[in-house]
């Protein structure tokens, strides 16, 4: 059994840098022990004639199967190439919802270390579209709001009078700001959302399960045994069905409506006043200036249109954002939970959440 | 520290050791005693010894277990008094029994455990 055990009928675990086919052998290691610990102890139990001491190696032979089932059937469900669960989620991530970006569909989705043929590559591909469009938001918002901030500073000097006179983007300006500074909070969500998949592609199937066998198999440590195999199958399994769930009831923002950001960013970027004294001349020169704010005045109009349906379209995609990656994963925590407790019971472990117990 | 907290921290440290084992054996189901453990002293190895011991105890204990049961019986059938038989009477029958079970239970582990695991997978 060098590298990948021959499980019979059961075929060939692969293992993850044979780490799987490691574990897989303990679990295998330990059971038979346990098979001959019981054959002892029932022994010892009629030489003894004590009835406790065969009830409890009846008992433990019950657990040795039913343990040795828990092996056979969990390696055939989740081996990470072969497994029927993995088989169930072939080319899902070719289905991934469409998600739009403002400054073009410029992103690929992509598993980083992740098997492509798992619902966690699923819900990775889909977080990594969500953060390509926040991204994209901030750079287009970022980048128009420090331009309105120049905009807005700019003042005039008529030899007693200084007037400024488009002061009144600077509330613009801090609306924009309050955008930005939830779009990076956002972004951060997001990024622990996919370090928290990439840490469970690393040690769901490879730490979490096998450990969580060999720690079944053993009848001292088989309450936290089952935790841990309820863990794992919660991570590995429920946590990323639940995101590719919110990726597939939440409807996302349309191309169009991004529009008017992207508006706004063109517009922003035509009165950009450290590029238009680029082809105006020397910013020092009152002609400059003369020809930097009649192209102004003529794009001021559009610039009021762009602004004006702004808030209300960052309002929304910042609202749709916030389900999906906030209060959506939330409620997948929460369901993730739920299920590892509920599993753990039924694998022979217990879960106390409240306590934070085993 | 509650018991809780040790086998969290036991499954840990077994975690740990999987990144260090490097098994080279052949575990054959219906022969298990046959497994070569290799020699490398990583968990895998360790868990292996721990079963070939067990494998080579059990049918030890087996035969001794039945062969004790039968002088047991012979001897104090010829040598015992009626009144006193009937208690080494027992005693050897439960050697023999158990050591039968054990007997049965060591040599069939192998493929009890294959078995068992096809319950679910098959």
């Amino acid at each position: 059994m060098s590298g990948n055990p021959d499980l019979g009928l059961l075929g060939e675990f692969p293992g993850q840098g044979n780490q799987g086919g490691d574990a897989f052998n303990i679990a295998i290691f330990t059971i038979v022990s346990m098979v001959v610990i019981v054959g002892i102890t029932f022994f010892l139990g009629r030489l003894m004639q004590n009835r406790r001491l065969e009830d409890w190696a009846k008992i433990e032979f019950l657990q040795v199967i039913i343990s040795a089932a828990i092996v056979g059937g969990l390696f055939f469900l989740m081996a990470p190439e072969t497994g029927v669960i993995t088989g169930l989620f072939n080319n899902l991530v070719d289905e991934l919802p469409e998600v739009p970006m403002p400054l073009g569909n410029t992103a690929v989705s992509s598993c980083i270390n992740i098997p492509e043929s798992t619902v966690l590559c699923y819900a990775y591909s889909y977080l990594v579209l969500l953060q390509a469009q926040i991204n994209q938001l901030l750079v287009m918002l970022i980048s128009s709001n420090t331009i309105l901030d120049i905009i807005s500073k700019i003042s005039i000097d008529i030899i007693v009078i200084e007037i400024t006179p488009l002061s009144g983007l600077s509330s613009i300006v801090q609306v924009l700001n309050n955008m930005i500074q939830t779009l990076i909070f956002l972004n951060i969500t997001i990024g622990i959302e996919l370090a928290l998949l990439q840490f469970i592609n690393a040690s769901a199937l490879t730490i979490f399960l096998p450990v969580g066998v060999v720690l079944r198999s053993f009848f001292a440590t088989r309450r936290i045994g089952g935790a841990l195999i309820a863990l794992a199958i919660g991570l590995y399994l429920v946590f990323p069905l639940t995101i590719a769930l919110n990726a597939k009831a939440v409807d996302q923002m349309s191309g169009t409506a991004f529009e008017p950001l992207v508006a706004l960013s063109a517009q922003t970027e035509n009165l950009n006043p450290i590029t238009a004294f680029d082809s105006a001349g020397d910013i020092l020169s009152p002609e400059s200036w003369s020809i930097y704010l009649e192209s102004f005045r003529n794009g001021a109009t559009a610039l009021v249109e762009a602004i004006k349906s702004v808030p209300e379209i960052l309002s929304a995609a910042i609202s749709i954002l916030l389900v999906q990656i906030v209060f959506l994963p939330v409620l997948s925590v929460m369901l993730t939970l739920i299920t590892i407790k509920e599993m753990a019971a039924l694998f022979g472990g217990e879960v106390n959440l409240s306590r934070f117990e085993v | 520290m509650n018991k809780g907290k040790i086998y969290l921290l036991l499954s840990f440290l077994l975690g740990l050791a999987f990144a260090g084992g490097n098994y080279e054996g052949e575990l054959d189901y219906s022969n298990p005693i046959e497994t070569s453990c290799g020699g490398g002293g990583g968990i895998v190895d360790f868990t292996c010894n721990i079963m070939k011991t067990l494998l080579i105890l059990g049918p030890l204990i087996a035969v001794i277990a039945l062969v004790l049961g039968g002088v047991i019986y012979v001897y104090t059938s010829v040598f015992v008094t009626a009144d006193q038989r009937g208690r080494y009477h027992t005693l050897a029958t439960n050697l023999a029994v158990g050591g039968l079970i054990l007997a049965v239970l060591v040599g069939g582990s192998g493929l009890i455990v294959q078995a068992a695991m096809g319950f679910l997978a098959g």
